[in-house]
């Protein structure tokens, strides 16, 4: 477990648009049981990822999936989490094989393209409950012959997935490139959500801008990489999700980075209030207060054990709260505005 | 996800083709060129120019509101839209520095339609606020801001009737929204009045309130008109106008020169009136009643009615009667025109009885007025609304998604009509406004699902369980009464349907059986066909109750128990909108049922079932375009969605790739939007630029072309290529696949044929089994058809031994009718071939020997798949390598078959046009057709590219013939690449005429038209020596109003069927927009009513008729003789 955080290979502006490429190296491992419980020994060797962005829009979404993936000789293999502040609302719906009703439930549809050749692709759509949809392209009656097993657990619920290699024609060797996508269909709340790993364009059957496994490759297989990651004119950057990354003690000191860029931030809050008129200066303060109690919590966390996963979620709180900050002094300000009309 | 995503996929196919696109700023721009009714309450204004920055949300035509403001007042507006929708504002973040920017200009007043300020950020509502606390107005229409208008100051004589605010320097002003209006003829003058609010509203919290406080004074609000003539105002000061208007938009008076302060009105009728002022820069409104004693209704003895059929009904007088009185009873259409009337008569017993004929002429809604009179003139009247049912089949269609709402919707009704729309989708029953404007309906019923119940049953009802399922579609059905009685076009089972379906249901099952036992006839069969023992039907049980596809059968190899479930799943679905074509049947005699937006060729859907068991199908565009346009029959409504980007290119191709298919009609996604894709209209109602190209390049299709082409018949050279359902699974069997897909070789075949300029069509497995392969077929193509029944395999031999040439590409004839693999081929005695299964060779270099008669030489293709199982009995192989023949030619009487043992891909790849100078498929191919008699009338020619191994596009070249006369369309892709000048050689000269341009181009045999990227160009080509001539006469033309002279067209000079599109002007010059109209002139002589209403202006009127080939019009007057 604790790998991951991108290296950038290479940025080049020139295409359309400049979704970033992302790749994940899957290790080779031993089969998982799956349970949905995310217990294995596999995947303690599997970086994990995190970081879903809504569908087509580059904001990371408050409710995170992280993810992880491994192979064997036979199948390959995923262990999804899915965060789930509303875990009570969730009640897990059986359904048969290939119903389309799966998209009306809390799922995760995978995409793989087994060639990375932007045309035969596979859509699957596994549920919190562990049942299957599965299409080649947009054909419900081709079958995968996945296996999944699903369960609730603190604050989310995990899938344990095993896609046998045959149905997908693929011959599993070291450095062979796959396009994957996962997304997830969020629908326990009145607004659903969408949101995925790669960035899509118009829809989740974008088999262009999936993002992309590699089997097992070598640093040097890695390198090499460029050409074929960048097939279909793609141009963003290419952040590859690196086994043997980053340490605890580095998660932690990149979070207290982030935390520091928002402490900074506040400073300058301070500073800007006492230019401003009285009657904005209470607001501000009363702003200021608000971010503080926000930052309480990170700072707490970042005394315990800070993994990917738990990196992932105090970074995407830090930058909220950052965003959030450079709207405040404006919300400072028309409230002054207001109170004086 | 899945709903829509087809149409988007669509979209993203289009996003390589770049072309200027309205950016953020275009699509909030505002402009005024869709003049609407109004009145110009201060425009101009002695206090100058209003500035306005205007929030809305940009759809159901609220944008329009500040269009509407600024035809009646002197402001200037910027837009800037949100979505609730989208919850966001248009073009989120660049749309809000977009409006930070605009907050940096001041303006007078900031106008929020039915937009809370908290939608904006902080910093948004900061700097506009910051304005209007500096002295700049804040109008809220619909919702109140308590955090803003906190301090409210009394209303003072000449004040608007808003809720009105200071805010620190600044004013603000709270309004109602502007209500939505009942659709009615004459709605717009309420509508009239809720913007002199607005605009009253806007001025003073711009402080530029009228100087002159102008008063009107009312005696009473209500007036007897029995007390009339009388003063009923009085003004404050000298007016320079007076007018007084019922709300029905009848203006009574309307006095410039010599209006007095004291306002006396003559004798009215009773009703609802405005009298409205002007003095120096100020104006007045004020409303009042007039009753009367009298009362009157309108009962109609039926709210709707066909063609044809009589419009009756009863005139009851209520109150107290008149001396005298008599009744009078007026259909009028929604621009006031009278078109018949009756009476006066006096009343019996206080009741008229009326009843009017409805010819063909009649437009879809009109109003029956009734009014008392005595000598006064009328003294009250009534109204109801009448629709007369048309469906606007037989003719060429322009159908748009929804129907706009809002206060402003009828405004973008009429716009749309004006565009050309004559259909409209929806999910409700139609609003009136939809047949003011002569438009058709499409209800959209239901969506055909097959969610499923935790037991596995289709929901709510599976399609087999009886009465039940009936009970549920009839149940459906009868909710769409409302629509049957308005004109539908066709009844939609709704888009992105599935396209099968079974379940594991007892009565799915018991169907199930019953259609094996169709299929086959007996068990025998099917346990020879399923290698199964069953002794009785209903042993017949899913191998896995979990699974109604019988996937297991295929995992098993047991091919043909899968297909037959397959196909019974394409069965049931289509069965089950068969129970959905009786019902709308059982309510509308004439109803046409199907579905759209789904069916593809791909999958293997049935698409001879499809066609058969529905009356009509408009599937997302694809292959199935060309099954539809070859086997459907001519009035079998048909067409694709199309929309879904900002493009001109590819709007314009996917239009005329309709019109070049075979659709009749266009149906476009849909009448509003902006962002990712724009509709037709822009919020403002003005028509987006990309929008009016592609409404100026496809002019010539709702201007003749589009019903024309319904009389002609679509030249397919004597081609004839194979659907062959099975054959669509049996690819995906055993090693099938290696070979490419199903629909990748038929695309690789009509690639071929489209760049040889020649037509074709297509026939269906069943249609061979029922011996309806049609007589003039010269040649017959089969695209990896490799399952055959015997039926059919008898069939192609038939051909064949008749003279015909079959050309097979790899494997045909492996599978039986079921998917049952064959131990021989069924072809193999035509082909005269043996074959035995072998896996796919690929990477393969294959060699073919040119034949004789053309260009002499070697196609050698490298990295090839092709099939080692087959070997040519006797004859030598005309090309290979040393494992496999790649082609094979056995001629078998008077007939050939060819076997080309290539893939799809490959084939594809071919046939690509214009690379490099090397005889390739096209080649091959165009030299096999000539021999078998196939030679293109018309030759496209293109001249090789500078550079040799560019690949250009695909250019389709369609020809429609109605002796003696053809129509040519040449049409080149959407690609990057830009115009292509290319040949078009006639076999002999012909008298030609360019339709687009709207010039005849003398007698040639030559055409060098240059194709702009996914523009079609039109030719008419008529035999030598012809020229068409209008010959237009009038039967009457000096006629009394309410007279219907007949138009009577012949075309001299020419046979065949014409097309004119008739106009008419007013003495005026305007436009007498109801007498628009395509005629087709078939044989002989047509004719068309030229109806003139009772009240239309007399004087020299004149109708024009324009001949769509040569362009050319034929002007005659007509006089309209007044009282």
């Amino acid at each position: 477990m604790r790998w991951m955080v991108m290296l950038v290979l290479a940025v080049a502006a020139r295409a359309a648009d400049d979704y970033a490429i992302v790749v994940y190296p899957a290790p080779k491992c031993a089969a998982p049981k799956l349970d949905g419980k995310l217990d294995d020994p596999c995947w303690a060797e599997a970086p994990v990822v995190s970081g879903f962005i809504w569908y087509n829009k580059n904001e990371a979404v408050p409710t995170q999936t992280s993810f992880r993936v491994c192979y064997d000789d036979q199948a390959i293999y995923l262990g999804i989490w899915c965060d789930e502040p509303a875990l009570d609302k969730l009640t897990p719906l059986p359904l048969p094989q290939d119903a389309k009703q799966i998209f009306s439930t809390e799922a995760i549809e995978i995409f793989w393209d087994p060639d990375h050749d932007h045309q035969r692709y596979y859509q699957f759509a596994v549920n919190a409950a562990g049942s299957i949809y599965d299409a080649e392209r947009w054909e419900a009656s081709w079958s995968g012959q996945a296996t999944a097993g699903a369960a609730k657990g603190q604050g989310g619920w995990g899938l344990e997935i095993r896609f046998p290699f045959a149905p997908l024609k693929l011959t599993p060797a070291p450095g062979k490139v796959l396009g994957l996508n996962l997304c997830r269909d969020r629908t326990l709340l009145k607004d659903r959500e969408w949101s995925c790993w790669s960035q899509v364009k118009a829809n989740f059957h974008d088999a262009e801008r999936f993002g992309h496994v590699v089997l097992s490759p070598t640093a040097e297989q890695l390198a090499a990489l460029g050409p074929e990651l960048r097939k279909g004119d793609r141009s963003g950057p290419i952040r590859i999700y690196a086994r043997g990354g980053f340490g605890a003690e580095t998660y932690i000191g990149l979070a207290r980075r982030s935390l520091a860029r928002v402490v900074a931030k506040l400073k300058t809050m301070r500073q800007i209030r006492e230019r401003e008129a009285p009657a904005a200066a209470a607001a501000f303060d009363r702003l200021l207060a608000k971010a503080e109690a926000q930052l309480a919590p990170v700072r707490e966390a970042l005394d315990g054990e800070v993994d990917g996963g738990v990196f992932a979620r105090l970074e995407l709180q830090l930058a909220t709260l950052e965003t959030w900050l450079d709207q405040a002094i404006w919300e400072a300000r028309l409230e002054a505005l207001l109170a004086s009309l | 996800m899945q709903s829509r995503i087809l149409a988007v996929l669509w979209a993203c196919a289009l996003a390589g083709a770049a072309f200027a696109e309205p950016t953020i700023d275009e699509e909030q721009s505002l402009r005024m060129d869709y003049l609407t009714p109004h009145t110009a309450w201060a425009r101009p204004y002695a206090q100058g120019v209003t500035r306005v920055l205007f929030f809305s949300d940009f759809r159901h035509s609220q944008a329009r509101e500040i269009i509407e403001l600024m035809e009646r007042f002197e402001v200037k507006a910027d837009a800037v839209y949100y979505s609730r929708l989208g919850k966001a504002w248009h073009g989120e973040q660049a749309g809000i520095e977009r409006c930070l920017k605009l907050l940096e200009q001041p303006y007078d007043v900031y106008l929020f339609n039915q937009l809370p300020l908290t939608l904006m950020t902080a910093e948004m509502q900061y700097k506009l606020l910051q304005r209007v606390a500096d002295g700049a107005g804040l109008v809220l229409l619909g919702g109140k801001d308590p955090r803003v208008l906190k301090k409210p100051i009394p209303r003072q004589a000449g004040d608007p009737e808003a809720e009105l605010y200071a805010i620190r320097n600044g004013r603000g002003a709270l309004l109602p929204a502007i209500p939505t209006i009942d659709y009615r003829f004459g709605w717009e003058t309420e509508y009239d009045y809720a913007h002199e609010r607005l605009g009253r509203t806007v001025l003073w919290a711009a402080g530029k309130a009228p100087k002159q406080k102008l008063a009107i004074e009312l005696p009473a609000a209500k007036v007897d008109r029995a007390a009339l003539p009388a003063v009923v105002g009085t003004l404050s000061a000298n007016p320079s106008r007076v007018r007084v208007r019922r709300l029905d938009g009848t203006v009574v008076s309307d006095l410039s020169r010599g209006a007095q302060r004291a306002v006396k009105l003559g004798k009215v009728p009773a009703g609802s009136y405005r009298l409205d002022a002007w003095s120096g820069d100020g104006w007045a409104t004020v409303p009042f009643e007039v009753t009367a004693a009298r009362t009157v209704e309108v009962a109609l003895k039926q709210t709707f009615g066909e063609v044809g059929e009589v419009l009756a009904g009863t005139v009851a007088l209520g109150g107290e009667a008149a001396a005298g009185e008599q009744v009078k009873v007026e259909l009028t259409d929604r621009r006031g025109r009278v078109l018949a009337a009756s009476g006066p008569a006096a009343p019996t017993d206080g009741q008229v009885v009326f009843a009017f004929p409805v010819p063909a002429h009649t437009p879809m809604l009109v109003r029956v007025r009734a009014a008392v009179v005595d000598a006064g003139g009328e003294v009250a009247d009534g109204e109801a609304y009448y629709n007369v049912v048309k469906r606007h089949r037989g003719q060429f269609n322009f159908v748009i998604w929804d129907i706009p709402a809002g206060p402003a919707g009828p405004l973008a009704e009429a716009r749309l009509a004006e565009l050309g729309m004559t259909v409209q989708l929806r999910g409700a029953p139609p609003p009136r406004v939809l047949a003011a404007y002569d438009i058709a309906y499409v209800p959209y019923t239901t969506r055909i699902l097959d969610d499923k119940d935790d037991q596995g049953h289709i929901k709510p009802v599976p399609w087999n369980q009886e009465p039940e399922i009936d009970e549920y579609v009839a149940g459906i059905v009868e909710k769409y009464r409302g629509a049957r009685e308005h004109g539908v076009f066709v009844y939609s089972l709704g888009d992105e349907t599935v396209t099968r379906g079974s379940d594991s249901s007892p009565s799915d099952l018991a169907a199930y059986q019953a259609y094996l036992k169709d299929v086959y006839g007996g068990l025998p069969a099917l346990n020879q066909s399923w290698g199964s023992e069953f002794t009785k039907w209903d042993e017949i049980q899913l191998l896995d109750p979990k699974d109604p596809r019988e996937l297991t059968a295929k995992q098993q190899g047991n091919y043909a128990r899968w297909y037959d479930r397959q196909a019974w799943e394409c069965r049931n679905f289509i069965n089950f909108c068969g129970r959905f074509v009786e019902a709308y049947k059982r309510l509308d005699p004439q109803a046409r049922t199907g579905f759209e937006g789904a069916g593809r060729f791909a999958v293997g859907d049935d698409l001879d079932g499809i066609v058969r068991g529905n009356t009509f199908w408009s599937p997302y565009p694809g292959l199935a375009d060309y099954v539809i346009r070859s086997i459907a029959p001519r009035d079998f409504p048909r067409g694709n969605w199309m929309g879904y980007t900002k493009d001109a290119a590819p709007l314009i191709d996917k239009y005329w790739r309709m019109i070049l298919n075979g659709c009749d009609s266009v149906w476009y996604w849909r009448w509003d939007g902006i962002g990712e894709w724009n509709g037709i209209l822009k919020p403002d109602l003005s028509v987006f630029p990309q929008i009016d190209e592609l409404l100026r390049d496809t002019r010539i299709t709702r201007e003749g072309l589009g019903d024309l082409l319904l009389r002609y018949q679509q030249a397919d050279d004597g081609i004839a290529i194979l659907y062959s359902m099975p054959s669509a699974y049996a690819v995906t069997c055993a090693d099938g696949p290696g070979y490419g897909t199903y629909e990748q070789a038929h695309q690789a075949w009509i690639t071929a044929l489209e760049n040889l300029g020649l037509g074709f069509r297509y026939v269906t497995d069943a249609m061979l089994r029922n011996g309806e392969l049609g007589a003039g077929t010269k040649v017959l193509l089969l695209p990896r058809a490799e399952a055959l029944s015997d039926r059919e395999a008898a069939v192609i031999a038939d051909f064949v031994k008749a003279g015909g040439t079959v050309i097979a590409d790899v494997r045909p004839g492996r599978y039986d009718g079921h998917c049952k693999p064959r131990v021989n081929g069924a072809l193999d005695d035509l082909f005269s071939v043996v074959t035995r299964s072998k896996p796919a060779l690929t990477d393969a270099t294959v060699k073919v020997a040119l034949p004789p008669g053309g260009p002499a030489g070697t196609w050698e293709l490298a990295a090839q798949v092709t099939d080692p199982g087959v070997a040519p009995k006797t004859m030598v192989p005309l090309g290979g390598n040393d494992q496999a023949p790649a082609l094979m030619v056995h001629q078998l009487g008077r007939g050939q078959a060819i076997y080309l043992n290539l893939g799809a891909a490959q084939l594809a790849a071919a046939s690509t046009p214009a690379i490099a100078a090397v005889p390739g498929a096209n080649t091959l191919l165009g030299q096999w057709l000539k021999a078998a008699g196939v030679a293109p009338e018309v030759k496209l020619v293109r001249p090789l590219p500078a550079e040799p191994t560019v690949m250009r596009p695909n250019v389709r070249v369609v020809r429609w013939t109605e002796v003696p006369n053809q129509l040519v369309a040449i049409q080149a892709q959407v690609t990057r690449a830009g115009a292509e000048k290319v040949q078009l050689k006639l076999d002999s000269p012909r008298r030609v005429y360019d339709l687009k341009a709207g010039r005849d181009l003398g007698e040639v045999a030559l055409i060098e038209p240059m194709l702009q990227p996914g523009r079609a160009e039109v030719y008419a080509l008529l035999p030598p020596g012809t020229a068409p001539k209008v010959v237009a006469a009038l039967d009457n033309p000096r006629v009394p109003r309410g007279a219907t002279p007949v138009l009577s067209l012949k075309i001299d000079g020419s046979r065949g069927a014409h097309a004119v599109l008739v106009t008419g002007a007013r003495p005026d010059g305007s436009d007498a927009d109801w007498l628009r109209k395509v005629v087709v002139i078939d044989s002989g002589t047509a004719t068309l009513p030229v109806p003139i209403a009772l009240n239309d202006p007399a004087g020299k009127w004149t109708i024009g008729v324009r001949e769509l080939f040569a362009g050319k019009v034929t002007e005659l007057p007509l006089t309209v003789i007044g009282e």
